[in-house]
C-alpha cells in the first residue's frame, strides 16, 4: 500500500433538521486506492461524498489534502484540487455529440482538433473507447458513463468518485469499467467507489469503509472479509420480529405468475416469477432503492399493463390487462411511493385529491357530475379519522408536511376498506409518530381479513410488519419465506446480490442460493 | 436576496388582484414608452382609455373584437391548464372559415335561417380536423404540439389564399380575391339595431357558462385540471393522457373552428384575403389574462377588445404607429405573466447568508 494519504477525513460531523448524517467520520484514501464505500440507503456515503465534491460544507471536522488542511467551498475548489465526481445520473445534452457534451464542461474553450487529440489519448490510456461525433441519445447508458468519465478525466484528477457506477452497466460493461479503473490506479489516481453490490467490491477495492446510520462502523480490506460479515455490518444487528397483531392468512387473493415487463433507462426488466398475496396476511418486498420497486408497483396497480391478462389473476380474474380503475371497482386499492406528484395533485386541495383515486366512487360524482359537498365531507372524514393536521380541507397537497400529506392519502386508501392493498414506502420521509401511526393501520387492515403488499426499503418495518418476505435484486423477485425463517445477513445478501464466500465460480443465481 | 415561498392556499382575491396590478403596469410602460416617442403620455392615455366605451359603435366594436378572442382562448385554456400548447388555434380558426364557407356553398347559399347551425357546425369540424393533426402526431410520434400546431397555421393561411384566390373566387369581384357573400338569411342577425353587436355573443357566453360547470363541477374538468405537470397522478386516477390530449386539443381546435364560422357568418359575410386578423394569436393572451378560468377568460377578453378598440383611437388621433401600438398591447401579457409569479409564491427577503444550505437526499 503506498505511503502518504492524499486525502484525509477527521471527524467530519454534518447535521440536518432531525437527522445527524455524517457523524464523527474519520476516512483515508492513498494514492492508487481503490476505497469502496459501502452502506445503506440513508447510511450517509452521499453526505460524505458531496462534502469531498464540494456541495456541502461539514459542520465540524477536519478535510487534509496531501497533508495540508483545506477548505473546499465549491465544486470548482474540489476540480482545482483535483478532486473530480461522476455521479449517478448522467448530465449530458442528449442532442449534442460526445465531445461538444465534453467540451461544454471543460473551464476554458479547447479547439475541436485538440479536443479530439486529448479525447483520444485518455481513450486509448484507459480503454475508453469513444466516437466524438456520435450523438448522445444514440448511446448506451455503459456508453454515456463513459463520456462523464472521459470528461471527468480530461481534469486529471488525482482523485475519482464514482456514485454507484455500476448500476446501469450491462455485464460486459461493467468488467470494462473495472479494466478502466484498474489502469487508472495503476497510474495513480485514487477511487473512491460507491456501491450496494458486496461481489463487485471484493473484485476491485483494496479497502472499504462501511457506513451505517451516519458512522463509520467498521474499515476492512474486502477480499479478506466474507460477503456474510459485511452484509451484517452494513445492515447491523436488528431486533427480532416485533409482536404481530393476531391475525389469520386465508384463501389466496392475488396471483402474479410469470410477469415480465420493461424498464426504463436501460434497466434490467422486472421479472416476477410467482408471488401469491392470501387475505389476512401482509407480504413485503425488500430491496435497495432502483431495483423495480416502481415496475413492480405499476405492473400490480394497473399503471403499466402485464403482456398477458393471466399474469395476475385476482380472486379468480385475470387482470393483468385492466385499468387501475377496474382493478379498483374489484376491491384493490394503492398508494405509491411518491406523495407529491403521484399519489397526490401538489396544486389540488385535499377536496380534490379526495377523489383522485375515488372516481369509481358512485357516492362522489354520478354520468361525471361531481358531488362537491359529499367530496368535501369525504376529505373532512379522512383528515379527521387518521390524524391530518392541516388548516381546512381547502388547504393544497403541496402545503402539507410529509407526514400529514402521507396519512391523508393513506387514509383515502383505507376507507375505502380494500381487501387488497399495494403499498410502496408506506412510510418513506414521514416523521416517527406517523409513521407508527400508519403502521398500525396497516396491521388493522391486515387482521380484518385484507391482503396486503408492502414494498419498502426499510428492513425494521418489513421486518416489523409482515407475515412473508421477498428480496427484489436488478429486476427479480425472489421466492417469498416466512419471515421468521430469513436472517438478517440472508436478506443481505440477498439484497446486495452479493455469493456466499464458499462457491464463488457462479455469479447470479447464487444470491438466491444462499437463501436455501 | 429574494426567496420564493410557495403559497399553500390558492386565492381568488390575489389573482384578481395580481391581473389588475397587471393592467396598471401595463399602463405605466405604454405612458413612458408614449412619451419617448414623443407624444403627451398623459393625453394619449386618456384616449385610451376613454374612447372604447364612448359610443355604442365603439363597444359595439369591443365586443364584437372581444367575442372570437373568447371564444378561442375558452377552448385553449382547458388544454393549457393540461399542459397541451397548441398555440396554432389562429390556423383551426381560419379552416373553421374555410369549412363554413364550403357548407355554404354545398347548400347552394340557401335563402334560409336553419342552415346556419350546419355552417357553424362544419366550422368546428374544420378547426377540429386541423387540431387533430398535431393531435396524432403528438400521441404516435411524441412530436412537440407546440410546433406543430403553430407551423399548420401558415398552411392554414395559403389555404385560405388558394380557396380565395382560385376556388372559390367570385366572378365578379372585379379580381379582388374573395367569395361570394353569403345570402342574408345566413348571416347572424343584430341584437341591437344599427350596431355589429350579433347572435354568435350569446354562443360565446353560453359556452362560457357550460366550460365553468364543466372544469369545476365534473369529473371532465377534473381530469383536464389535474393533467398539468402530473402525468403519474393521471395515471394513478386511471385516466390515459393520450386521452386527454386529444380532448383538450378536439376541444380547443373546435371551438377555434366554431370562432371562424361565426366570424364568416356575423362580421365578414364573405371570404377573403383578410380572414386572418390573429385573433388565434391574441387568444393566448386571452387565456392567460383569464388565469385559464372560464369567468377570467370573458373579462380578459373584454379587456384585450378594448385595447384593440384603444389602440386603433391612438393610432388614428396621435399617430402612434402600429408597431408601437402592438408592443403596448404584447407588454399586457408580459405583466399579467410576470405578476402570476406573487399568485403562486410568496417573495421574502432574505438576509445574505442567511439562506439554507442544499439538502442532502
Amino acid at each position: 500500500m503506498p505511503d502518504a494519504p492524499l486525502l484525509e477525513l477527521v471527524g467530519i460531523t454534518r447535521r440536518f433538521p432531525g437527522v445527524l448524517a455524517n457523524d464523527d467520520i474519520d476516512f483515508t484514501i492513498a494514492p492508487g486506492e481503490i476505497h469502496a464505500l459501502l452502506g445503506e440507503n440513508g447510511a450517509g456515503k452521499s453526505t460524505l461524498m458531496k462534502i469531498i465534491a464540494g456541495l456541502l460544507a461539514p459542520d465540524e471536522g477536519e478535510i487534509r489534502w496531501q497533508g495540508r488542511p483545506v477548505t473546499i467551498r465549491s465544486p470548482i475548489a474540489a476540480r482545482d484540487l483535483g478532486i473530480g465526481m461522476v455521479h449517478q445520473h448522467f448530465a449530458l445534452f442528449e442532442g449534442l455529440s460526445v465531445a461538444e457534451n465534453i467540451a461544454l464542461s471543460l473551464p476554458k474553450a479547447v479547439p475541436g482538433p485538440a479536443l479530439t487529440r486529448r479525447l483520444n489519448t485518455v481513450a486509448e490510456q484507459y480503454g475508453l473507447k469513444l466516437d466524438p461525433d456520435a450523438h448522445v441519445f444514440e448511446l448506451s447508458a455503459g456508453e454515456k458513463q463513459r463520456i462523464e468519465i472521459v470528461r471527468t478525466l480530461l481534469q486529471e484528477p488525482k482523485l475519482l468518485i464514482l456514485d454507484e457506477p455500476t448500476s446501469v452497466l450491462t455485464p460486459g460493461e461493467t468488467e470494462q469499467l473495472f479494466d478502466t479503473l484498474r489502469r487508472l490506479s495503476a497510474d495513480g489516481t485514487a477511487i473512491v467507489f460507491i456501491s450496494h453490490k458486496l461481489q463487485e467490491v471484493r473484485l476491485l477495492c483494496d479497502q472499504a469503509t462501511i457506513l451505517r446510520g451516519g458512522r463509520v462502523v467498521a474499515d476492512c480490506r474486502p477480499s479478506e472479509v466474507d460477503a456474510e460479515q459485511i452484509a451484517e455490518l452494513m445492515l447491523g444487528d436488528r431486533p427480532p420480529a416485533t409482536k404481530r397483531q393476531d391475525r389469520q392468512a386465508g384463501a389466496t387473493i392475488l396471483r402474479v405468475n410469470d410477469l415480465e415487463l420493461a424498464r426504463s433507462g436501460g434497466a434490467k426488466p422486472l421479472i416476477v416469477e410467482e408471488l401469491s398475496l392470501r387475505t389476512g396476511e401482509i407480504v413485503g418486498v425488500a430491496g435497495v432503492a432502483g431495483n423495480g420497486q416502481e415496475a413492480l408497483y405499476r405492473a400490480l396497480s394497473g399503471e403499466d399493463l402485464a403482456e398477458r391478462p393471466q399474469n395476475i389473476i385476482y380472486n379468480d380474474r385475470p387482470i393483468g390487462r385492466s385499468s387501475p380503475n377496474a382493478r379498483r371497482a374489484a376491491g384493490m386499492a394503492f398508494l405509491p411511493e411518491e406523495r407529491l406528484g403521484h399519489a397526490a395533485v401538489p396544486n389540488f386541495t385535499l377536496t380534490d385529491n379526495a377523489l383522485l383515486s375515488n372516481l369509481i366512487d358512485r357516492k362522489l360524482h354520478r354520468r361525471g357530475w361531481i358531488f362537491r359537498r359529499r367530496l368535501s365531507r369525504r376529505a373532512q372524514e379522512i383528515s379527521d379519522g387518521h390524524d391530518v393536521r392541516h388548516s381546512g380541507i381547502d388547504q393544497l397537497a403541496s402545503g402539507l408536511s410529509g407526514g400529514n400529506l402521507q396519512k391523508f392519502v393513506v387514509g383515502r386508501e383505507l376507507d375505502k376498506q380494500p381487501a387488497c392493498l399495494i403499498i410502496d414506502q408506506p412510510t418513506w420521509g414521514v416523521d416517527p409518530g406517523a409513521a407508527t401511526r400508519i403502521r398500525d393501520e396497516l396491521q388493522r387492515l391486515a387482521a380484518n381479513g385484507a391482503a396486503i403488499l408492502v414494498i419498502s426499503q426499510d428492513l425494521d418495518e418489513l421486518i416489523g410488519l409482515c407475515d412473508r418476505l421477498a428480496v427484489l435484486h436488478e429486476g427479480v423477485l425472489s421466492p417469498t419465506r416466512p419471515v421468521q425463517d430469513w436472517t438478517i445477513h440472508a436478506l443481505g445478501l440477498a439484497m446486495t446480490g452479493a455469493e456466499p464466500t464458499t462457491s464463488r465460480t457462479e455469479a447470479e443465481p447464487a444470491a438466491l442460493r444462499a437463501l436455501a | 436576496m429574494i426567496r420564493l415561498v410557495p403559497r399553500t392556499r390558492p386565492s381568488l382575491l390575489l389573482q384578481a388582484g395580481t391581473s389588475v396590478l397587471a393592467v396598471l403596469l401595463t399602463l405605466l410602460f405604454g405612458m413612458i414608452m408614449f412619451a419617448l416617442l414623443g407624444n403627451p403620455p398623459f393625453e394619449v392615455l386618456s384616449v385610451f382609455l376613454t374612447s372604447p366605451l364612448s359610443s355604442l359603435f365603439d363597444i359595439s366594436d369591443l365586443l364584437v373584437k372581444a367575442g372570437p378572442l373568447i371564444l378561442i382562448a375558452l377552448g385553449l385554456a382547458v388544454g393549457y391548464r393540461a399542459n397541451i400548447w397548441n398555440i396554432g388555434a389562429e390556423g383551426q380558426f381560419l379552416l373553421g372559415s374555410i369549412f363554413g364557407m364550403g357548407a355554404v356553398l354545398a347548400l347552394g347559399n340557401p335563402a334560409t335561417f336553419w342552415a346556419v347551425p350546419v355552417i357553424l357546425i362544419a366550422g368546428a369540424i374544420g378547426g377540429m380536423l386541423w387540431a387533430a393533426i398535431p393531435a396524432a402526431l403528438r400521441t404516435a410520434f411524441n412530436a412537440s404540439e407546440l410546433l406543430t400546431s403553430l407551423m399548420l397555421v401558415y398552411v392554414a393561411q395559403q389555404l385560405l389564399y388558394f380557396m380565395v384566390n382560385q376556388v372559390w373566387k367570385n366572378p365578379l369581384s372585379f379580381g379582388w380575391p374573395e367569395t361570394i357573400e353569403l345570402h342574408e338569411a345566413l348571416q347572424l342577425p343584430a341584437l341591437v339595431d344599427g350596431t355589429g353587436i350579433h347572435a354568435g355573443l350569446i354562443i360565446v357566453v353560453t359556452i362560457a357558462a357550460v366550460l365553468a360547470i364543466l372544469t369545476f363541477r365534473t369529473t371532465f374538468g377534473y381530469r383536464m385540471r389535474m393533467a398539468e405537470l402530473t402525468p403519474k397522478a393521471l395515471r394513478f386516477a386511471g385516466f390515459g393522457e393520450k386521452a386527454t390530449i386529444w380532448i383538450s386539443l378536439m376541444l380547443s381546435g373546435g371551438l377555434a373552428g366554431l370562432a371562424g364560422a361565426i366570424e364568416l357568418s356575423a362580421t365578414f359575410e364573405k371570404l377573403n384575403d383578410q380572414f386572418s386578423l390573429g385573433y388565434g394569436f391574441t387568444a393566448i393572451i386571452v387565456a392567460f389574462l383569464g388565469r385559464l378560468n372560464p369567468i377570467g377568460i370573458v373579462l380578459g377578453g373584454l379587456l384585450v377588445g378594448f385595447t384593440f378598440v384603444g389602440g386603433d383611437w391612438i393610432r388614428v388621433s396621435h399617430g402612434i404607429n402600429d408597431a408601437a401600438a402592438d408592443v403596448f398591447q404584447a407588454s399586457l401579457l408580459f405583466f399579467v405573466l410576470a405578476c402570476d409569479l406573487i399568485t403562486r409564491y410568496r417573495v421574502q427577503w432574505v438576509r445574505h447568508g442567511q439562506h439554507k444550505r442544499v439538502p442532502a437526499e
